[in-house]
């Protein structure tokens, strides 16, 4: 295939592009809506925290990175799990793959739909995601990775919009306090969690290690993305929290959104209207990933995975995808009780893929290696 | 090849922009009156009237239309059955309430536009006292543009007077440390007159600055403030160029708000018998018109712990890094007993004499 020629010529992915991969990944979801969850200044803290708490939890995804199964891709899962349990696995996968980008992107389609759309349905915008996506797709996984530059420079830009909040009179830095609490609220545990979950993303580098050029220096650069996650949300907390209080603020859907509606520009108002269509881009890089680990996901099910790649594969997953995500938007995604719900069942799913991926694999490549050192 | 691609991309781009087939609400521009004022009063009971400026289209007039109904939505609703083409609030940019309403309560109205995505937060709020619709309706026919001119009229002014938008309005709603205030003004002989400040207690306005007063209450509600011309008539002067920095803290020690004002000016007209020339008698001036502002100040907040509401948000400095000192509605429960230290820091660049004698 055409696509896929292509995207051999373009080569492995160096090192530097996992920063873009992990911040890009992490980001996705909450950036806006995640200050909505935090409610309290001191929150402020728990980011940092749970950043720290993810920045040592990449160094397991570096190491696993490093390891000579991950440099071989499906030959190396075969070699640690064996054949059987590979092919199993990919199932459940597929099906956390498809869960949590549908999340995403309903989660995208929703808030469009509020702000810019209220009279049509919110899947309108889905068919022109999906058929950007798949274009993306067809290019194959090495273009398809490099084209996270793109979703960098897209969205990144938004951050600089958000700097005039912290210049009065709109800011008030009465506000932040108080900075340290008297006591803890009670839902603290659960704004760890989304705050962990709101790091999650990362995981996923785990099965195109083989993409990756080989050397070292991948920890710096995965930590390097996390830290500018934990900066990016820290910058829109603190502006949000300054700008509307932490009272006014738990009031607000989408404070993020209300405040980019807010930014007044002598030649240019209603700046959502720009900022909201330009963040597809992210979306649309996130899908044609996630639509590519599916395609790999089924050929490795199907047991397909040492012949030559074929577009069926590609079309299957491409329609596999998008059928998942109306169906989920369609039937299971009507009201906001439901909204509520699917963003409860992907804290908890991304969170315990994060934790678990890197370190299960890093654990199964040492017991590997301390059994053939032993025989 | 290329052409293809670019016929098709151009082809997709013109499809994509229309979407007017995907959408049910066309915005064609004739079709549509985008308004940027509103009017809403208390009729009756619980009725709610609501007057709103047509724009016009072309050579049509332009009208005031006013409707009744039990919530704002509903107006909206009715003014379209009434007017030929259909209302969008996208560009409404001032919101006027009567005193009545006003004073009655006004967050279960405001929560629409809250709601509602099509309005912006930068939208004007104002009270408004005496009959604003008859008036609106007398100075649309004099003047055709007059819903702009005064929209240009509160973009214009910063500090001087009170200006606030809805942001703000909620923002101090929802906090414990804030009571919300808007701009007052009256219809008075044709003319639409600023008065003061409306100041309210959660939603309800409980009472005004006066506009005498209202100068002094821009001073130490601004952090910085900038104020072309300040009589004092009692004292025969006239300030200009005025600049005020103003600081709130709590003294902890005293249990009490401290209010700094830092001023700086110019006497910009002087019509009294001392000599401003002469260093002794300019010095027992500068003093006593300190005094004078520190009594005005201190009187000043004074009534508004009366009213027991805090539109300085002074509450916000008893409020350390480490904890809250008054969490809750206490503040509101301290605040009118709390002991106010006001101090003046008078600052006369030039006392209107160009030279003064030695």
């Amino acid at each position: 295939m055409r696509a896929e020629k292509h995207g051999a010529e373009g080569g492995l992915w160096p090192a530097s592009l996992g920063w873009l991969f992990v911040n890009r990944l992490q980001v996705a979801l909450y950036i806006l809506c995640l200050p909505h969850v935090l409610l309290y200044p001191y929150m402020v803290w728990a980011i940092l925290i749970v950043g720290a708490a993810s920045h040592f939890h990449l160094r397991l995804l570096a190491k696993w990175l490093q390891t000579e199964e991950a440099r071989l891709g499906h030959e190396g899962f075969v070699r640690l799990l064996g054949e059987k349990a590979t092919r199993v696995l990919a199932v459940p996968g597929a099906i956390v793959i498809l869960l949590e980008s549908s999340i995403v992107t309903l989660d995208y389609l929703e808030i469009t739909h509020h702000v810019l759309f209220p009279s049509v349905s919110k899947l309108t915008l889905l068919p022109l995601m999906w058929l950007a996506s798949c274009f993306l797709a067809g290019y194959g996984m090495p273009a398809a990775g490099r084209f996270v530059v793109m979703a960098f420079l897209g969205s990144i830009w938004i951050v600089g919009l958000f700097l005039q909040f912290f210049f009065p009179p709109v800011a008030n830095y009465r506000y932040l306090l108080p900075l340290f609490p008297q006591e803890l609220h009670p839902g603290t545990p659960y704004n760890l969690l989304m705050l962990w979950a709101a790091l999650s993303g990362p995981q996923y580098l785990a099965f195109v290690g083989h993409r990756f050029a080989p050397g070292s220096g991948m920890y710096r650069w995965l930590a390097l993305g996390n830290a500018l996650s934990v900066a990016e949300y820290i910058l829109f907390f603190l502006a949000v929290t300054l700008s509307f209080g932490s009272e006014y603020m738990r009031k607000l859907d989408y404070p993020v959104v209300q405040l980019v509606r807010y930014i007044q520009l002598p030649f240019f108002e209603r700046l959502e209207t720009i900022v909201l269509p330009v963040h597809m881009v992210l979306y649309i890089f996130l899908n044609g990933f996630f639509i590519l680990f599916v395609r790999d996901a089924l050929r490795v099910a199907a047991g397909a995975a040492r012949k030559p790649q074929r577009w069926h594969w590609l079309a299957a997953a491409a329609v596999l995808w998008v059928a998942f995500v109306y169906v989920m938007g369609r039937f299971f995604w009507a009201t906001e009780t439901q909204h509520l719900f699917w963003i409860h069942v992907h804290m908890w799913l991304a969170g315990a893929m994060y934790a678990l991926v890197p370190s299960f694999l890093v654990l199964a490549a040492a017991w590997r290696k301390r059994r053939s050192t032993n025989r | 090849m290329k052409v293809v691609r670019a016929l098709f991309a151009l082809g997709s781009a013109l499809i994509l922009t229309g979407c007017s087939w995907l959408s049910p609400a066309t915005n064609v521009v004739e079709e549509i009156s985008p308004t940027i004022l509103m009017y809403l009063s208390q009729s009756g009971d619980s009725e709610l009237e609501c007057t709103i400026v047509v724009p016009a289209v072309k050579n049509e007039k332009k009208q005031v239309l006013t409707v009744r109904g039990r919530s704002m939505k509903e107006t909206r609703l009715k003014l379209n059955f009434i007017h030929n083409r259909e209302f969008k609030s996208g560009q409404m940019r001032m919101l006027f309430l009567s005193e009545d309403l006003a004073r009655g309560g006004v967050i279960r109205h405001l929560n629409t536009l809250l709601l509602d995505q099509e309005i912006t937060d930068r939208l004007y709020l104002a009270v408004v006292r005496g009959d604003f619709a008859g008036f609106l309706r007398e100075q649309i026919r004099l003047q055709k543009n007059y819903d702009r001119i005064l929209y240009k009229r509160f973009r214009h002014y910063e500090n001087q007077v009170t200006q606030q938008n809805l942001h703000f309005f909620l923002r101090d709603y929802y906090s414990h440390y804030a009571d919300p205030h808007l701009p007052l003004f009256e219809v008075r002989d044709e003319q639409l007159v600023y008065t003061g400040t409306a100041l309210f207690r959660d939603d309800r306005m409980v009472g005004g600055v006066p506009e005498d007063e209202d100068t002094f209450f821009q001073m130490i509600d601004n952090q910085h403030g900038h104020f072309p011309i300040v009589p004092f008539p009692e004292r025969e002067v006239v300030l200009g160029k005025v600049t005020t920095t103003r600081k709130i803290r709590y003294d902890a020690g005293r249990g009490g708000i401290v209010i700094t004002l830092r001023m700086e000016g110019q006497v910009d007209e002087y019509t009294g018998d001392k000599n401003l020339g002469n260093r002794h008698e300019a010095e027992q001036f500068i003093r006593e018109l300190k005094e004078d502002l520190e009594e005005r100040i201190r009187e000043l907040v004074r009534s508004l712990q009366r009213m027991s509401v805090d539109p300085l948000q002074a509450g916000l400095s008893t409020v350390t890094p480490f904890r809250e000192r008054f969490p809750g509605e206490e503040w509101r429960r301290v605040w009118p007993d709390m002991p106010v230290t006001v101090r003046v820091d008078l600052g006369l660049t030039n006392l209107g004499i160009s030279k003064p004698e030695e």
